[in-house]
């Protein structure tokens, strides 16, 4: 893979971007970096942890260089090449779309210029797939949606959005594992559990699996 | 074993030994919590590793106050001890003998008629009660020699609040509570005296944050990063452990900025739309799609943790070298203290 761009992520950080769009062949070299660095741990080295088009690795200033460390990163960089991946069958996820379940159905419909039955045609015909885990735990970025339904943000975040809420925001859409605060729109909501600190693995979902919603019959 | 089997054997009710009183030697060492109102949870050095399942660091908001109660009391400087926040009150009652140190900003703690001083080794003898709340600044720390016994979940020991684990049944402490001691230190310090006041992190109601630049620095306006180095921010109430919101004058991004969400950590400063600072504290995302305009020095996030709203802070910007040269000198000052308090 190319060489990324190096910048501090405070003094104990290393913050290393990619000057391309976001794919999931990218989230895949990305992670296959990581795990060769901690596969040859340089001592120092606490945790490296990916996100769209970058990659921290966080490290301890005292024990291991800067220059050090990302001297070694860039030549890990070199060796990675990976093959295209045949794609996984979707795991099929019923979402209750609208009303109390998803809150900003009818907002993204009209946003987008569609009625709210279109929005959900159009969520529920796309194959996702999971490029990144972040930001809460077990919390999906699900690559793969649609055009039409690609927003910004909410202007101002929610404090509270429901625990299984699916939500929307740029090019993905997202499950929210737990009730906590958000700034995506929220079009549905799935009574599935994600995230599970006793569980192995916790989390339900992995870097690569594909997904396709459908609509819960109630 | 699960963690989760793990809480509700660390939860269970052990009213059962504890109604014999008689305060048994066989009894295993433990604290329990008399009273707690407010934000009084079990923190630590942080959950490091698991931030790629999207899991938060957390640990101690003030985490040199923190390691300087654990190093004080004979604890390894990350083991689990007590947070309180600004509105708690806590009440402890010590069975056996235990070594405890507090530090923070400012805290009141008495036991028996008498003072408990802060930043300083302490003993208790058995049954004692101890009374604790923060004066000024906003998060007090007691340590307790051994630290708490409490379950790991993903590395670390710390209570995370909004995803309900670690600590006590991931949630915040309550009257019947009981503390396990873990038999983490070499044994009860017999130092005696207070910490030299330049190991203690400089609290002031109006600091100066240094601040590292960060990778979306440079798309920053030129008069964007002005306006943010030469102005001073009000801490609103809009602040939590997961980040304190700033107000002051809007720092503009660069409208062409795209940012994707990437990693973030403690100290980073978001721009959000309206250019009013956002500094991520210990319960922060792992990952966040705001523009940063760069990450204030661990050494001075403490500062920033002890502020209320309305107190006020400026930034000033710095590099790498006198950063680390920072974490090195405090290393060595932390080093000679253990050598001095345990050989």
């Amino acid at each position: 893979m190319e060489e990324p761009q190096t910048f501090n992520l405070g003094e104990s950080g290393l913050l290393l971007c990619w000057d391309r769009p976001p794919d999931p062949h990218l989230s895949r070299e990305i992670v296959e970096l990581g795990q060769r660095l901690a596969r040859t741990p340089p001592p120092g080295l606490i945790e490296w942890v990916p996100g769209l088009r970058s990659l921290a690795v966080y490290y301890d200033p005292l024990r291991l260089q800067r220059e050090t460390l990302a001297g070694w990163l860039r030549e890990l960089c070199q060796g990675i090449a990976l093959p295209d991946v045949d794609p996984s069958p979707p795991l099929v996820v019923p979402v209750r779309y609208g009303g109390v379940w998803g809150p900003d159905l009818e907002a993204v419909a009209r946003k987008s210029g569609l009625e709210s039955e279109e929005v959900i045609r159009l969520h529920t015909e796309a194959v996702f797939e999971v490029v990144l885990i972040g930001f809460a735990p077990g919390f999906p970025y699900l690559a793969g949606l649609p055009e039409p339904l690609r927003l910004p943000r909410r202007t101002s975040p929610r404090a509270r959005v429901a625990k299984g809420s699916v939500a929307v925001a740029g090019a993905y859409t997202g499950i929210y594992p737990r009730e906590g605060p958000g700034g995506w729109s929220i079009i549905g909501q799935t009574a599935w559990e994600w995230f599970d600190p006793g569980d192995e693995p916790p989390c339900r979902l992995a870097l690569g699996d594909r997904i396709r919603f459908c609509v819960e019959v109630q | 074993m699960n963690p989760r089997v793990a809480w509700h054997l660390a939860t269970g009710s052990d009213f059962a030994w504890r109604s014999n009183e008689g305060l048994h030697l066989s009894a295993p060492q433990a604290v329990w919590v008399e009273e707690a109102r407010g934000l009084v949870t079990i923190q630590d050095g942080g959950r490091w590793g698991a931030q790629r399942l999207g899991v938060s660091v957390g640990g101690a908001m003030d985490a040199r106050a923190a390691m300087l109660a654990n190093v004080l009391a004979g604890n390894p400087r990350g083991a689990a001890l007590i947070e309180l926040g600004w509105d708690a009150a806590l009440t402890l009652l010590f069975p056996q003998a235990t070594g405890l140190a507090l530090a923070g900003a400012g805290l009141e703690a008495s036991l028996g008629e008498g003072r408990i001083p802060p930043w300083s080794p302490c003993r208790v003898e058995p049954s004692s009660l101890v009374r604790i709340r923060v004066t000024h600044g906003r998060f007090g720390y007691l340590a307790c020699t051994g630290g708490f016994s409490l379950p790991s979940v993903f590395g670390g020991r710390g209570t995370d609040l909004r995803s309900g684990f670690g600590g006590i049944g991931g949630r915040a402490l309550r009257s019947g509570d009981r503390l396990p001691l873990g038999d983490e230190a070499p044994g009860l310090p017999s130092h005696r005296g207070a910490l030299a006041m330049e190991l203690r992190p400089p609290y002031h109601r109006d600091p100066t944050l240094r601040l590292l630049p960060g990778s979306h620095w440079v798309s920053f306006p030129e008069a964007s990063r002005a306006v943010f180095l030469g102005a001073s921010y009000a801490v609103t109430a809009v602040s939590d452990r997961m980040g304190y919101r700033l107000s002051g004058p809007p720092v503009a991004p660069n409208p062409g900025l795209e940012v994707e969400s990437e990693p973030v950590t403690g100290g980073s400063v978001q721009i959000p739309l309206d250019g009013e600072p956002i500094v991520l504290m210990a319960d922060r995302p792992t990952v966040g799609g705001y523009p940063r305009i760069g990450e204030v020095l661990a050494a001075d996030l403490p500062l920033l943790a002890q502020l209320r709203p309305g107190d006020r802070v400026r930034f000033r910007e710095v590099g790498h070298a006198e950063a680390v040269q920072d974490l090195r000198n405090f290393e060595a000052a932390l080093r000679r203290l253990e050598i001095a308090l345990h050989g």
